[in-house]
């Protein structure tokens, strides 16, 4: 991945003009100092190499190189951090020491100044690309005296210099329409999709009037629309560039980070039969990112990585944990129940082998055959063809473009580089207005596909949706549309959404890093806005929420922990139980008729067992059918199912205590329970128990208060807390994997 | 002694990023086969004379146990053998032998199978002998022994029984009620029951239907599984591989609406099981331990003495492990839904960034979930919209942005069997972050339409329909068929069948003449795109400052001052890093760290 390196200068105004707004919105100035912070922000987070001034003006003090040679021009424009790489200093001074300007100053000056550095300082320089970022929303007057010289000034000495402008929503076109270089500025716009350093497409936003700052929510002053038209005429007088409202500073960040991250080329040829060889080139287009750092260990003293010496050693599983010297270990694998030795020569010698890197077509499939559900490992990639070939240009194209009209894509075998595992790979046409390519993506094998089957919803008579159900789904999905009809921007556009939890990690990083001692708060706003409903979307479908509440019936059921499936067992288990309850012993009386008596307690229907054996017994034999019951209760509770047996164990319990009474074997009965107490409150079973009343006789306890232990609930409180710690620490390895 | 004992951190971390969105791991699978012994199953078919129904059983059972230490290696089974003389069992049933103990597979099991393969009811009976008298609920009761008696945690459990008659307790209706009894008793352990037979006459009526449905169970009943029996090893592989839910999740849409669904796999990358070490002079497994020592006083570390610390822009920053785990707790859990987008703008093939899981829901937690869901599906469809959802599949895991797929039902109308589940694919949407800017040439010549046709000529030829379960990965095949071979004492090991290696000899005879029509159509004359690529490449190279510059003469000092060490290989690192004894692991990034952290010291 190479890494393209840069020179910005980072242009902001304090002025005065930046600090008013209408109630209810930010201040320019605070917004274009978040989005400041949150570009420094990221640079340092990426390990970015860029180098990075910043000019401020609008300032009472005025420090540039032009100002020291000219007394008169250039004034209240200061060099507030000479270009070098991006550090916390830098963040810490636009964060904590940067203060709004008392004065005013001309943004050409303030550009020209920016221009200036770049020259002096990048000259002998090898750059990829050369930048100014200009901060401003134009409210001060300026002087365009000199325009075109400074026009010039981004492209003398063969040293192209882009400018990017953040500040008010610039609608290029009016503009355009309605200044002088009209012909120019539509050139400039066919020419858009071709180039991408030209202007990006500006969509109006049909609530927004062009002339008022969205911003700002103020009308534009037409000192603003004159800077606007200055800037137009730049673009238009050939400076490269783009535009960015405030509002879009998401856009903006990616904008520039995109081009700092390029994949590396993997060069091959695309081969088909023993004829034909496409020379090709393929780069990752999508891959997940990953935090360019991992955590390493340090003592928690020092806070020194070296004061931390891993030791790793080798114990057999026996009871001593008997430690194995490292000559002594080899290398095996488990082949199910057994171990088999292996050694990496062995490996070696007999591990599938590949010859070299090679992308060879198996044959063309229906492009339905691929659905995006298939696809696996983490990337996509672009096959173009190779640069600077045109009969490979070609060839790439008529055979997308081919496939493209088939409705076909090419299943192909991927081999990275010799001696690593073939892949199996879709290479899907993709055909956009100017660029014709292959998507490469991995596809399983057999062995990696689950087969997944349920239950039809169709045959499910009890989960059919009427058809007013229906219509109210369908008003919901309209009425919570996010694409870019109706002129207004698509909303969560995956080119432009941050990875929040990125976002979280760079501000708890940089917050640690000013504040070594403080604890962490929590997310902050415009990390937690990025993944949240969009408002404007909530408000629209809020009605049609409340239709689809209202016809549909949904009942949450009562979860004492949620991660605990067995519970939700358990609940339904018992619902059912209290209405079986009364009939189940009815229905007993009936079958007993046809049923051969009972002889003792089993398993299968204790209770009822019970019940049946009681009615014939007399003196001694009702404490043995007492001691039976209690028998096959405790053999539930000691069941490697027993949560499961929940239901049989209430049953049987309630029995237990409900034929007490009568059959005056309260005491027994009674110190039973306490016998089971301890077993019972390591199980899942007391909330259940105790809605179920179930509780020595006469003892004045409640169930409520019998089934607790103020030991044994603090005991189970802390299993609970040692679960999810093991838990995180697992997470926590595969994160810094 | 356990403070002795952390938890391993180093880990073999090569496919740990992907599990991480997969789920935990809730208990073992476990199926029980029990297999009527009577005459009729060494008998002869008609039709497919060359395998007793018993050989064809106990092939597909091997062969099913060959796949299983490939796919899930921890997943138990075990073998009933009912109807014979010889008794092996817990309770002493009468008529049962317990032939293979409810384990992970291992290779007696597998040797022990392969021997069973071939046999006779001549050898079958003087090995366990044949009774015709037999009690089914003594078969059910012995596999609830097995199921109870395992220490393992199960998740799924199956009992599946190959049997002949389809009413084995004719005019005994207390040994028919004895059985319903056991039957129920499964059941309510969750066991699930599943009778076949390849008997053509074989019925359910008379017996089994009371035994396979479980009343309370929502599946509907399916009548007749005998048709599936044509291929029984994939017919068993599917009934034994349990689809695991990895987890449950509420689904809002809305603050108030509410449903619960639960997440499954759709496909994940099977990897070789990792080596394991062992020791050499016993050939037990040796398990590794880190423990951490304080480099000054030697004294073993607590993890409270253990901070984690990366390094920005040169300051040192340090948290505490928690503070980590919670930097990642960021949304609330679950799927939110944010709105629709129709599927085409919304889905692209090169958003790609992780495998999909499929989403069905579950009436547990939220009854009317599924009428609800149900709902969404069919407008989903109907509508040709996806809905864009954010997605916390952990309560802490960071929310990622995913787009509901909607997938309807297919029948395959000739078996009735299901082609695809309905329910959503949960498609992972790429962030900003993930995007990269991939440079077009401005200038790309267009391709006529000529060459256009030729194209369409050639991939026309050459159609074929793609199903993932037709290709195996031949490098996991060959890796198990080494073992296979080392464990069962094969000469050699089995030969696989690779299907990736494109057959250039068909794919010539078939198209060789459109091939040749296409070249024509798109290379000019004389064009070799072997020759040209490589000349460019070296050319290419050449021009970017030669070769990579070797390790051993380059300057390190010079490296580091001038930020360049990120040109050299990884090896070439980690050999600065053995020269001057520094201690780099890790990825690129950390190792040059390390190597230029060094050197500033040393300055």
């Amino acid at each position: 991945m190479a890494r393209a390196k840069e020179a910005i200068v980072f242009c902001l105004d304090i002025g005065l003009g930046m600090q008013t707004a209408a109630p209810g919105y930010p201040t320019a100035y605070d917004s274009a100092v978040k989005v400041l912070s949150m570009l420094i922000q990221r640079k340092i987070f990426s390990e970015s190499k860029d180098e990075v001034a910043l000019v401020l003006f609008g300032c009472e003090e005025t420090a540039n190189r032009l100002a020291d040679t000219d007394d008169n021009s250039y004034q209240n424009v200061s060099l507030a951090y000479p270009l070098g790489n991006v550090s916390f200093d830098l963040l810490e001074y636009i964060s904590y020491s940067l203060k709004p300007g008392t004065k005013v100053a001309d943004f050409l000056d303030a550009v020209t100044v920016s221009l200036d550095i770049l020259y002096n300082e990048t000259k002998s320089k090898k750059l990829n690309c050369r930048r100014i970022v200009l901060f401003t929303n134009f409210s001060h007057e300026f002087s365009n005296d000199s325009l075109d010289g400074i026009i010039g000034g981004f492209s003398a000495d063969g040293m192209d210099i882009d400018l990017c402008v953040i500040g008010p929503e610039i609608d290029i076109e009016t503009i355009g329409l309605n200044g002088k270089d009209e012909t120019n500025d539509e050139e400039s716009l066919k020419d858009e999709p071709s180039t991408s350093t030209s202007l990006p497409k500006r969509r109006k936003l049909n609530h927004f009037n062009p002339s008022i700052d969205p911003n700002t929510g103020k009308p534009k002053t037409c000192q603003q629309m004159a800077g606007e038209k200055v800037v137009t005429k730049m673009f238009n007088g050939g400076v490269n560039g783009e535009c960015y409202s405030f509002s879009q500073a998401t856009k903006a960040v990616t904008g520039f980070e995109k081009k700092s991250v390029r994949s590396a080329a993997w060069k091959c040829h695309l081969t088909l039969g023993s004829e034909l060889a496409i020379p090709c080139v393929a780069y990752a287009k999508t891959k997940e990112a990953k935090l360019k750092q991992t955590w390493k260990k340090c003592h928690a003293k020092t806070h020194k990585t070296a004061d931390i010496t891993v030791n790793q050693f080798y114990h057999v599983e026996d009871d001593q944990h008997t430690e194995v010297e490292k000559e002594n270990i080899g290398k095996g694998y488990k082949y199910g129940k057994d171990i088999i030795p292996f050694s990496s020569e062995d490996d070696k010698q007999m591990k599938y082998a590949t010859e070299g890197k090679s992308l060879s077509i198996l044959g063309f499939t229906d492009i339905d055959n691929v659905p995006p559900n298939l696809f696996v490992d983490d990337q996509a990639l672009f096959v173009l063809p190779e640069s600077g070939d045109n009969a490979s240009c070609t060839s790439l194209s008529a055979m997308v473009l081919g496939l493209q009209k088939q409705h076909l894509c090419a299943i192909a075998c991927y081999i990275y580089r010799k001696g690593t595992n073939p892949k199996l790979v879709a290479l899907i046409p993709h055909i956009t207005e100017d660029n014709i390519c292959f998507v490469m993506i991995g596809l399983p094998f057999s062995e990696d596909v689950r087969t997944l089957s349920f239950a039809s919803l169709k045959d499910r008579k009890a989960h059919q949706p009427s058809d007013k159900q229906l219509q109210v789904m369908d008003e919901l999905i309209d009425s919570m549309d996010l694409s870019d009809k109706s002129n207004s921007a698509e909303l969560y556009p995956p080119e432009h959404m941050l990875n929040p939890y990125f976002q979280h990690t760079f501000q708890a990083l940089y917050r640690r890093s000013q504040n070594p001692n403080a604890a962490l708060t929590h997310t902050s706003d415009n990390v937690s806005t990025l993944l949240k409903p969009n408002n404007d979307v909530m408000e629209r479908s809020r009605v049609k929420l409340e239709h689809v509440q209202s016809s549909f019936s949904l009942q949450k059921q009562v979860w004492k922990k949620d991660a605990d499936l067995k519970e939700a067992w358990k609940k339904v288990d018992i619902d059912q139980a209290d209405t079986q309850g009364s009939s189940s012993i009815s229905g007993l009386q009936i079958a007993q008729i046809s049923v051969p008596t009972v002889e003792k307690v089993g398993t299968v229907s204790p209770d009822s067992d019970f019940i049946a054996l009681l009615s014939n017994a007399e003196g001694s034999a009702i404490e043995e059918i007492f001691k039976q019951l209690q028998k096959k209760i405790e053999e539930f509770l000691g069941d490697p199912f027993a949560t499961r047996l929940e239901n049989k164990i209430i049953v049987s319990l309630k029995t237990l205590i409900n034929h007490a009474q009568k059959h005056n074997q309260r005491d027994n009965v009674n110190k039973f329970l306490h016998q089971i107490k301890l077993r019972v409150l390591k199980m899942p079973f007391r909330a259940s128990f105790v809605e179920n009343n179930i509780a020595p006789i006469d003892e004045s306890v409640s169930a409520e208060h019998f089934w607790s232990d103020g030991d044994r609930a603090a005991d189970r409180q802390e299993d609970e807390e040692q679960e999810d710690d093991e838990q995180g620490a697992d997470e926590l390895l595969d994160m810094m994997d | 002694m356990t403070e002795r004992f952390y938890a391993d951190d180093e880990g073999d971390g090569s496919e740990e990023e992907e599990t991480l969105a997969i789920g935990q791991f809730g208990g073992r699978d476990s199926v029980i086969f029990a297999i009527d012994c009577c005459r009729e199953m060494f008998e002869l078919d008609g039709e497919n004379s060359e395998d007793t129904p018993f050989n064809r059983i106990i092939e597909a059972i091997h062969d099913m146990y060959l796949n299983k230490i490939i796919t899930s290696d921890k997943d138990l089974h075990g073998i009933i053998f009912f109807g014979t003389k010889k008794n092996n069992s817990s309770s002493d049933f009468s008529n049962i032998y317990v032939w293979q103990k409810l384990d992970i597979p291992s290779v007696k099991s597998i040797t022990d199978l392969r021997d069973m393969q071939k046999i006779n009811a001549a050898d079958f009976d003087t090995q366990f002998g044949n009774e015709s008298n037999k009690q089914m609920s003594e078969v059910f009761w012995e596999s609830l022994n097995m199921l109870s008696a395992t220490s393992y945690k199960l998740a799924a459990k199956s009992l599946i029984v190959f049997t002949w008659n389809d009413n084995p307790h004719f005019g005994d209706n207390n040994a028919k009620k004895r059985a319903k009894t056991k039957a129920q008793d499964l059941h309510d352990h969750d066991v699930d029951i599943q009778v076949m037979s390849f008997n053509k006459n074989f019925k359910y009526e008379p017996f089994y239907k009371d035994i396979i449905s479980d009343p309370d169970s929502e599946d509907p009943f399916n009548e007749n599984p005998i048709d599936c029996i044509q291929n029984l090893y994939s017919f068993l592989l599917k009934k034994c591989t349990k689809q695991r839910t990895s987890s449950r999740i509420p689904l809002f849409i809305g603050d108030d609406i509410e449903i619960s669904v639960g997440v499954y796999t759709v496909a994940r990358r099977t990897t070789k099981t990792a080596a394991i070490s062992i020791d050499s002079s016993s050939n037990q497994e040796a398990k590794r331990s880190t423990n951490f020592i304080d480099t000054n006083t030697g004294e073993i570390l607590l993890p409270s003495d253990i901070k984690l610390m990366q390094t920005w822009a040169g300051k040192e920053i340090v948290f505490e492990k928690e503070e980590i785990q919670n930097m990642r707790k960021i949304g609330k859990h679950g799927l939110h839904v944010l709105g629709f987008k129709p599927r085409s703008a919304a889905v692209k093939a090169w958003y790609h960034v992780r495998n999909s899981q499929f989403i069905y829901p579950n009436e547990e937690r939220v009854k009317g979930s599924t009428t609800l869901f149900h709902a969404l599906l069919v407008k989903c469809l109907a509508k040709d919209v996806v809905a864009i959802c954010s997605y916390t599949a952990r309560p802490n895991s960071p929310p990622r942005c995913v787009a509901l797929l909607a997938q309807d039902e297919e029948i395959n109308p000739e078996t009735s069997e299901q082609i695809t589940p309905p329910g959503f694919y949960v498609i992972f949407l790429p962030f900003a972050d993930d995007i990269r800017e991939v440079d077009f040439e401005p200038e790309q010549p267009k391709p006529t339409n000529e060459q256009i046709e030729a194209a369409e000529n050639l991939v026309r030829k050459l159609k074929f329909t793609y199903n993932p379960e037709s290709f195996d990965n031949p490098a996991i095949q060959t890796h198990y068929k080494n073992l296979e071979a080392m464990a069962l004492e094969k000469e050699q090991p089995d030969k696989i069948d690779d299907h990736t290696k494109p057959d250039t000899e068909i794919i010539d005879k078939k198209a060789g003449a459109y091939i040749q029509a296409f070249k024509q159509a798109v290379f000019p004359p004389g064009y070799d795109p072997l020759k040209k690529a490589t000349k460019h490449k070296s050319s290419s190279t050449a021009s970017k400052g030669g070769k990579k510059p070797k390790e051993d003469m380059v300057d390190v000092k010079e490296y580091v001052s001038q930020g360049k060490l990120g040109k050299l290989t990884v090896q070439g690192l980690k050999e600065i890093c053995r020269k001057y004894n520094i201690k780099g692991t890790g990825k690129k990034a950390d190792i040059i760290q390390a190597i230029e952290d060094h050197f500033t010291q040393v300055r």
